[in-house]
């Protein structure tokens, strides 16, 4: 499980996360909804290990990734927004430099490769190198390296960039598989459909802080309260306007 | 299997897969470059020995003057060495996207700054290993050393020697990041630099280097003073003095003496990367986060960009499109810390020359010197373009990297892109390179004809370089790379450097045979003017120099207009 204790991120006298406190249990699905530039990345990148709080504790599975980084990333698969990858090798080495880099038995990240490159339908493309796949490929290879050390804790931000429907359907479904199985899955996103349609729960972050949090169900009732949908809700929390007829300039007035 | 060496190891596969995949077209410029690197390495080996062998033959002094030649030649490269180390550190240990890849994952801190630290020596050093090669070889030869004997002391002794500047190149850019949360990079930048030009002044007044110089080609009676003035400028406590030494040592005094030095560099190597894997253990991962924190601008900072984007505000007459690339190019360069730190550090070097030639001997009546000096000083007038275009004009074309789309998608002609790369870089290396040429013939005294005749020269050859540079940019381009340094250090780059200082070679040998006779015709009023010599000169020069814009630039848009983006 995660929890954020009051964690405070400041670049020189910008708040990109301001004192945010949050848990999430256990196999829980939470997704982290906020618009650009809200501190989703921000906090994603502190639960990881790439940058640290000025204030307040991450902890991953009860450890604290300030103090003990490694085996905090040891539990933890990452799925970035802007992946890095080697180019010059192929899907299969790549797996097999991944599971070095999280201490797998060589016979184990074998026999999890071909289950990872069946599942995602890639065993005509595993010995081809990174640099000849398409966008949506390589998003599958990163997939396959997060969920390669079966992770306790999955943190994927902004999970459906450039994938095709067939590759989305297939991460919204594992990522559900996972999290049933007693993987906590935290994605960060901007699409309000995959926060509607998979989570357990949801986040709203504007401007560094928490602004709302509950249960599907229980935005969703915020949100017909007040005679919105989720979408509205969200574009009202965040400070966008609920406008529905497309604006095109004075000229459109 | 240790985390670092199983890392290494994919990297190794990597770099096979690399070299197992090439294309024909990327096989061919790999053949190619290896090619003229030979004839490079060849050429200065053949430059090399000629000089040591000439010394050789000189008695008493002539062994003393090839032993102060390396010296020196193995303190330029220690230099150099420390310079790439610190500048290829920023983007290898600080900015690599492949760095914050490896430290999301388990991997101890520690484990990911070797590998880093490993891949931050192999970027820095093959470069100015390879230019400094040569000067070991031929030294080794006229020494008369047997060559696997020399091989293996020479791999024992340059080991050493290239693992010290790494380490203090990768400490100096640590300690940097660290400061850097407190003080901004800029004033940061500024402070360090009037300290090295602090520390250089200081050396030059109190060593006078140049004072060698004078002193042997024009006092042959003071020898004695001499020889013992030639302990003054070595440093005995810099492991270039030690590399020289066990060459000398090696040479004069046989294996037992050589024991001395080696056991000196091995163990200063050791007490190094003791100090830097122990501080990079409590460190490494601090100065990263330092490093990949972005700032927020203080009130003095908006100010400054308030000023500057006034500044990017390019003029009206401009047409839109070659102002838009402009001013892009431009705001790129200033807001990149790696371009501008390495531009200030060429600065400094460009300082240091001045300085060296403020202690320069300008009482010199003789033509014949006058001459000399002031070549030498438009050869090496011709060495700093040459190393300012490789480093700065050749990766631009390469730093649109995934970015081109915007321009070659846009109805801007990929011609005018190139048109707006070389007016640019041209109009700023002419302003730097005639500033560089007025000062330096002032303060050696060089006026009138030799003048004049730096000044057309340094104009071509700016104008040939930033071509030379821009064309084979875009021929040996690196879109995925966006580190400059790594671009100009790529086999693309170092290929250019060759042909450029090639090129600047060529435009001193055509211009040495008018000015050695107009020289003759100064000494000796009788000689009737060398009108054919002239004429001969400035005709070679225009056809070296149509050649070396032309080509490049038609080479350089050919392949861009092959490939798909």
């Amino acid at each position: 499980m995660i929890e954020l204790i009051n964690v405070t991120k400041k670049f020189g006298d910008k708040i990109a996360v301001s004192d945010l406190s949050l848990e999430v249990k256990s196999g829980e699905f939470f997704a982290f909804l906020g618009p650009n530039g809200a501190g989703k990345t921000t906090t994603i990148k502190m639960m990881t290990g790439l940058l640290k709080p000025d204030g307040g504790t991450v902890k991953i599975c009860g450890i604290d990734i300030s103090q003990q980084p490694g085996e905090a990333k040891m539990k933890t698969g990452y799925v970035p927004d802007s992946p890095y990858i080697y180019e010059k090798l192929t899907a299969r080495e790549y797996l097999l430099f991944t599971g070095g880099l999280y201490r797998m038995p060589q016979e184990k990240i074998e026999s999890k490769i071909e289950w990872l490159f069946d599942l995602f339908a890639m065993n005509g493309w595993a010995d081809s190198r990174c640099e000849e796949y398409s966008h949506g490929m390589r998003q599958k290879v990163i997939f396959c390296s997060a969920f390669l050390h079966e992770p306790e804790v999955l943190v994927v931000d902004e999970p459906m960039v450039g994938l095709d429907p067939q590759s989305a359907r297939l991460v919204k479904d594992l990522l559900k598989k996972f999290s049933t199985r007693g993987t906590t899955v935290f994605v960060s996103t901007h699409t309000l459909s995959v926060a509607e349609e998979l989570c357990d729960r949801i986040g709203i972050v504007n401007k560094g802080e928490l602004i709302a949090l509950g249960t599907l169900d229980e935005l969703r009732s915020k949100a017909v309260s007040d005679g919105e949908n989720l979408e509205n809700l969200f574009l009202k929390l965040t400070g966008g306007s609920a406008r529905t007829e497309p604006y095109f300039g004075p000229e459109d007035e | 299997m240790n985390s670092a060496l199983h890392i290494l190891h994919y990297k190794t596969i990597s770099a096979r897969s690399f070299l197992l995949n090439l294309n024909a077209e990327k096989a061919t410029k790999i053949i190619v470059g290896i090619f003229v690197l030979t004839c490079f390495f060849g050429g200065s080996f053949f430059f090399f020995y000629r000089v040591f062998d000439y010394l050789g033959s000189l008695q008493d002094i002539g062994v003393l003057l090839m032993n102060k030649l390396v010296s020196l030649g193995f303190l330029a490269i220690f230099v150099m060495l420390v310079i790439s180390n610190i500048v290829t550190s920023i983007s290898t240990l600080y900015r690599s996207r492949e760095t914050a890849f490896l430290l999301s994952t388990p991997v101890s801190h520690q484990q990911v700054f070797t590998v880093k630290f490993v891949d931050n020596i192999f970027y820095s050093t093959w470069a100015v290993m390879l230019l400094g090669l040569p000067l070991i070889f031929a030294y080794g030869l006229v020494r008369g050393f047997v060559l696997w004997e020399y091989l293996f002391e020479m791999f024992c002794v340059l080991l050493p020697f290239i693992i010290i500047p790494a380490c203090i190149g990768v400490t100096f850019a640590g300690v940097m990041f660290m400061v850097s949360r407190h003080v901004s990079p800029r004033s940061l930048a500024i402070s360090l630099f009037s300290i090295i030009i602090l520390v250089i002044v200081l050396y030059f007044k109190l060593g006078r280097p140049s004072s060698l110089a004078f002193n042997v080609v024009s006092d042959w009676r003071v020898l004695n003073r001499y020889i013992g003035s030639i302990g003054a400028t070595s440093f005995p406590f810099l492991p270039s003095y030690w590399v020289s030494e066990t060459l000398r040592t090696l040479a004069e005094e046989g294996r037992r003496a050589l024991l001395v030095y080696m056991l000196a560099m091995v163990s200063t190597t050791l007490f190094f990367l003791n100090f830097v894997f122990r501080i990079a253990g409590k460190y490494y991962y601090k100065s990263w986060l330092a490093a990949s924190e972005h700032r927020s601008d203080k009130p003095a900072v908006r100010v400054l960009k308030k000023t500057s984007s006034r500044f990017f505000r390019l003029p009206d007459w401009m047409p839109s499109d070659f102002r838009a690339v402009l001013s892009k190019d431009l705001k790129l360069f200033v807001r990149e810390p790696a371009q501008w730190a390495q531009f200030t550090v060429l600065l400094v070097l460009l300082v240091i020359y001045l300085i060296n030639l403020k202690y320069f001997p300008t009482n010199v009546e003789d033509s014949y010197w006058k001459t000399l000096i002031g070549f030498a000083n438009f050869a090496f007038s011709g060495f700093i373009l040459a190393t300012l275009s490789v480093r700065f004009v050749f990766p631009t074309i390469s730093l649109e990297g995934r970015a081109i789309w915007a321009i070659t998608s846009s109805p801007m002609p990929l011609r005018r892109v190139f048109w707006e790369k070389f007016w640019s870089a041209f109009l700023i290396f002419l302003l730097l390179s005639e500033v560089l040429a007025f000062v330096s013939n002032m303060m050696l005294g060089l006026r009138g004809v030799l003048m004049l005749l730096t000044f057309f020269s340094v104009l071509c050859m700016s104008m040939s370089l930033t071509s030379l540079s821009i064309g084979l940019g875009a021929t040996f381009p690196r879109f995925d790379e966006r580190n400059p340094g790594k671009i100009a250090s790529s086999m693309g780059g170092m290929l250019t450097t060759i042909i450029s200082l090639i090129y600047v070679g060529a435009m001193v040998i055509i211009a040495a045979l008018p000015a050695n006779k107009y020289t003759l015709y100064k000494m000796y009023p009788d000689l009737p003017f060398p009108s054919f010599e002239v004429g001969l000169a400035v005709s070679l020069m225009l056809i070296l120099n149509l050649t070396a814009i032309v080509v490049p630039l038609k080479l350089g848009i050919r392949s861009m207009r092959k490939r798909n983006f």
